[in-house]
């Protein structure tokens, strides 16, 4: 295993021998281009189908180096670093116009013909080049595009050059984000120093005048005073070096808040759990499985003061209260059947501390699974189990975690089954994806000030009306879980829900928070997407803020920019679990540009599909399906069809158009939107409504680095892995370096390979009838393809290369979701049933499937709009 | 005085305070876009007066409608359609999750509004001083 990396110095796919030669017979192919084929498992057989199908690499050039930290790289540090432009450079390794030197690198052109370079989109973002002395400090460290993350790296200078250019701009935003794997914590600064005008922090960007006892703002060019303690410890009476100060030298800082931001004493966090105890959640065995995720997620619960509080109701035809006394470990079910207007028996013995009562809850959770086995109620009365809940916890806020598997159907809020498979791919499919009952909208009104968010854990076999529950988790900052068709005697949906439900109680989260972004004046934000509520045109309200969730904005400009550089600044203030009042603020800084091509060369075209696919998704929300992906498709074909002379493109010959470099995936991802679950076409293949409207949620909050697998799979051969893949990269040896990605086709696919393919909320290892029986024995520990049967896959931890570098790949992609999903591994064999395989094909989005049009068709058709 | 010009006075007075009440949708409104109100407090506010206002309009083309008073009664039916639609699809009342979403859509709304009552009420003036004039005149 260690040899493969040594042994050859060059960057080029060599393939050391001992891996090549460890199974197979001596590869066939060696007089091939050197593509991502490689060490492993050629076919056993005459290969049955092309395995390498030719992609586009110019001959005699180097194919692409995979980059070993796909995503995102910090910018250059310093703006030292600024004269190298490694897009330039980028843009020639690929560029097939013959383009040279950087004046014309944002005009490197791509065709629109051939198979997408989907390798691309691992390659860091285009970097940020800022003019020198810019920051304060040299020494500073620029924000990640994880915090914040602009789909243009530089920003026209007026509305004009914006309009003419086409393009989208808008920012995401991730503003509550977990630290991920090897990165170090935020800086804490106790002191807080902001503008006097325009209220912008003190950040990295801001300029010292008059002998350094004045700031000047970057954002409003104000004057402000320099405090005292920036030079000069008054405690230790010794001056200090200002430019240490974390707010200088870094972006994203966390400031401690004193009192005044706040408008009461920090609340203890509260977890209320509404859990559906109707007949379909005891058939499909929920409750066990929700109480025992509960109960083994109580010690991870943020609760390091020991201040938080929880409460259960369980719900079917009636409403059960639990009361629990840090005495009793008997707890005691109140029920009350009047579900008109709910009393509440004993109010303080519901609501309770976890750490005090902790073995009354022990006791319920582990026999809440038992308690309801005889029950035949049908009723599931949600409407009046919120409402409870929310007069229980009016008067502090906090999460309500609403687990069900049937329909509201009984008194306030009650849902009628209105799903209709015939209005699948028409108008009427729109209707469905709006509220049908008032109660939910006006209990959202009642709750908007009082700090609540809901969040919802669904494992329903039918339909549950989420399109009328779904606005309660938008509008307060919460998640949307779902389990279809959820079987507790799976043991792989079990293990599914278990850690997924268990990642979401141990999370961190930020309570009662409110979120504003600034920027330099001339620049607007009209629209904001994502879970939350925007309490004024600039300022949004999240009850509840995850980790996990990101917003983004589009930006508009009003005036003119004045100056080289633009900055926005985005400030969280919440309150953490353990009662610190905090604020997370985070700077970005980003060129002002005159010219089309060069707004052309900082694109980030993953950003940009991310904000094409937040506004269509909000735009389901409120318009038609059809609009929405017609807005989608017409955005994608102004932006390609800019014009051409600008940026200096030459038309080839045989009538294909040249579209810039910079914006070469555009059309694959705008695919991935168009046939993903949120807006796939479900036109003669019915699409449940519950699951678009899920789906529309995951499209809303997920940050652009995540959502782009969510829209294009990742998708690696196993018998043919790259040297590297599966093992720590040389720069990082905490990271365990990914495969290039093969192109979403079925092409791809061979009688005897072995596929993996990941797509965030769902995963799938797709084997081939010839696959080697020795990838067989050291994969899966099995003789021969007939052993294994298509469904759930538990991939055993051999001691074979392979196997832990396979492992070492789901590792971390798993890490790449930071944990927030763990969708069961299907396998998925030739011969697999329809419906199995049908999930699978879903994903290659570049063949014609699910009567939409393949990558081609769709160049065509972009082609033909264009002219 | 005779019913029409009865109904005229009641125009007068409802197109008099629909303006007003128009003028200041637009003041609340701009409140919001800077801030000084939020959107929980000013949509129950304004939710509270949108069916006195559909009522009182429709009330006023009722009466012009039984007056026989076909033009004025022409002039108010677009509005009322408009009304009737708004109400039939539920989106009548203001959302505070949408609220600002919206917002250019109801300032425009409320400007017509402002600009469609007073006319209103000028005309009304108009019929008014006509029907008296020309009741006066039978007299004689
Ligand atoms: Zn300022």
């Amino acid at each position: 295993m260690s040899g493969s990396t040594s042994g050859h110095g060059a960057r080029r796919r060599l393939y050391p021998e001992q891996i090549t030669s460890a199974y197979t017979q001596p590869n066939a192919q060696a007089g091939a281009p050197p593509l991502p084929s490689s060490a492993g498992y050629p076919p056993n057989a005459a290969p049955s189908q092309i395995t390498q199908a030719p992609q586009f690499f110019v001959p005699g050039e180097a194919p692409a180096a995979p980059v070993p930290n796909p995503g995102h790289q910090r910018s250059p540090a310093s703006p030292g670093y600024a004269a190298q432009d490694p897009m330039a450079s980028l843009s020639n390794q690929f560029g097939n116009m013959g383009f040279s030197g950087a004046h014309n690198a944002g005009a490197a052109s791509a065709l629109l013909a051939g198979p997408p370079e989907i390798w691309t989109l691992e390659q860091p973002l285009p970097p940020v080049v800022l003019p020198p002395q810019t920051a304060a400090t040299p020494h500073y460290v620029p924000c990640d595009g994880k915090h914040m993350r602009s789909t243009l790296n530089c920003v026209p200078n007026s509305a004009s050059l914006l309009k003419k250019s086409k393009l989208l701009f808008g920012i995401t935003f991730t503003p509550f984000k977990t630290d991920d794997e090897g990165e170090s914590p935020l800086p804490v600064v106790h002191d807080i120093v902001r503008c006097r005008r325009c209220r912008t922090y003190l950040n990295p960007y801001v300029r010292f005048t008059d002998g350094g006892y004045k700031w000047l703002c970057n954002l409003c060019n104000l004057k402000n005073e320099v405090p005292a303690f920036f030079d000069y410890d008054a405690y230790q009476q010794v001056p200090v070096d200002r430019f240490q100060r974390p707010e200088l030298s870094h972006s994203v800082v966390e400031y401690v808040a004193p009192a005044q931001y706040m408008s009461r004493p920090p609340q203890p966090p509260v977890y209320v759990f509404i859990i559906d105890v109707s007949h379909d959640a005891v058939k499909n065995g929920s409750i066990g499985v929700m109480a025992q995720a509960i109960l083994e997620s109580l010690d991870r619960i943020p609760n390091t003061d020991g201040r938080a509080m929880v409460c259960f109701i369980t719900v079917d035809s009636a409403l059960h209260f639990y009361s629990l006394t840090p005495e009793g470990t008997e707890p005691q079910m109140l029920v009350v059947p009047d579900l008109d207007d709910p009393f509440l028996p004993y109010p303080n013995q519901l609501l309770v501390n976890l750490s005090e009562c902790r073995p009354a809850i022990d006791a319920l959770l582990s026999r809440l699974g038992e308690m309801f086995l005889g029950t035949t109620a049908t009723g599931f009365a949600l409407g009046p189990a919120l409402q409870s809940a929310k007069r229980l916890i009016q008067h502090i806020g906090g999460k309500i975690i609403v687990c069900h598997s049937a329909l509201p159907n009984i008194k306030a809020g009650a849902l009628k089954n209105r799903e209709d498979v015939k209005a699948a791919g028409t108008a009427k499919e729109s209707d469905l994806l709006k509220p049908a009952d008032p109660f939910y909208s006006s209990f959202i009104q009642q709750v908007l000030g009082l700090q609540i968010t809901v969040d919802f854990f669904v494992f329903a076999s039918g339909y549950v009306d989420l399109a009328s529950l779904a606005p309660l988790a938008r509008t307060s900052g919460g998640s949307i879980y779902m389990y279809p068709g959820f079987l507790s005697t799976r043991p792989e949906d079990v293990n599914q829900v278990m850690s997924e439900m268990k990642r979401f109680l141990s999370r961190d989260n930020g309570w009662e928070a409110v979120f504003r972004i600034r920027a330099s004046p001339g620049i607007r934000f009209p629209a904001y997407y994502g879970h939350h509520f925007l309490r004024s045109t600039d300022l949004l309200a999240l009850p509840n803020v995850s980790p996990d969730h990101c917003y983004a904005a589009d930006v508009a400009l009003e005036n003119d920019l004045a100056g080289p550089v633009a900055f926005f600044q985005s400030a969280l203030l919440y309150t953490s679990s353990n009662g610190e009042r905090r604020i997370r603020v985070a700077t970005l800084a980003l060129p002002i540009v005159s010219q089309v091509r060069d707004l052309f060369r900082g694109i980030d075209q993953v950003a940009v599909a991310a904000l094409l696919a937040k506004k269509a998704a909000d735009r389901v929300l409120s318009a038609k399906l059809e609009d929405a992906r017609k807005a989608v498709e017409f955005k994608t074909v102004d932006m390609l069809n800019v014009d051409r002379a600008e940026l200096g493109l030459i038309n080839g010959t045989l009538g294909q158009i040249p579209v810039p470099r910079s914006l070469n995936l555009l059309p694959l991802l705008t695919l991935g939107i168009l046939k993903g679950d949120a807006l796939r076409s479900a036109t003669g293949v019915h699409h449940p409504s519950d699951l678009r409207t899920a789906a529309l949620a995951q499209v809303l909050t997920l940050p652009p680095e995540i959502l782009q697998t969510y829209l294009l799979a990742k998708f690696y051969p196993l018998h043919e892995l790259s040297p590297e893949a599966g093992l720590p990269s040389d720069q990082a040896p905490n990271l365990t370096q990914l495969p290039p990605p093969l192109n979403l086709s079925s092409e791809k696919l061979a009688r005897h390979g072995v596929f993996l393919l990941y797509s965030v909320t769902e995963q799938y290892v797709w084997m081939g009838r010839d696959a080697h029986p020795n990838l067989l024995r050291d994969l899966f520990s099995v003789g021969s393809y007939n052993e294994l049967t298509s469904g759930p896959l538990r991939l055993p931890q051999l001691d074979t290369d392979i196997s832990r570098r396979v492992h070492a790949i789901l590792a971390r992609l798993a890490a790449l979701t930071r944990h927030a999903f763990a969708p069961t591994l299907q396998l998925v064999k030739e011969d697999a049933p329809a419906q199995l395989r049908s999930q699978f094909h879903a994903h290659l989005v570049e063949d014609k499937n699910m009567n939409m049009m393949s990558y081609q068709q769709f160049l065509g058709f972009i082609r033909e709009k264009m002219q | 005085m005779t019913w029409e010009a009865i109904a005229y006075l009641l125009g007068l007075l409802i197109s008099g305070s629909l303006t007003f009440y128009a003028v200041w949708c637009i003041i609340m409104l701009s409140d919001l876009e800077s801030d000084y109100i939020n959107p929980v407090d000013l949509c129950s506010t304004l939710n509270a007066w949108v069916v006195p206002e559909v009522f009182l309009h429709s009330g006023l083309f009722t009466v012009f409608l039984l007056n026989g008073q076909w033009i004025p009664a022409l002039l108010n039916l677009p509005l009322l359609v408009w009304n009737i639609n708004k109400m039939a699809s539920e989106t009548q009342f203001f959302d505070p999750t949408l609220v600002f979403r919206h917002l250019p859509q109801y300032k425009k709304e409320g400007i017509i509004k402002a600009v469609f009552f007073l006319t209103c009420f000028f005309y009304y003036l108009y019929g008014m001083i006509v029907t008296l004039v020309n009741e006066n005149l039978g007299l004689v």
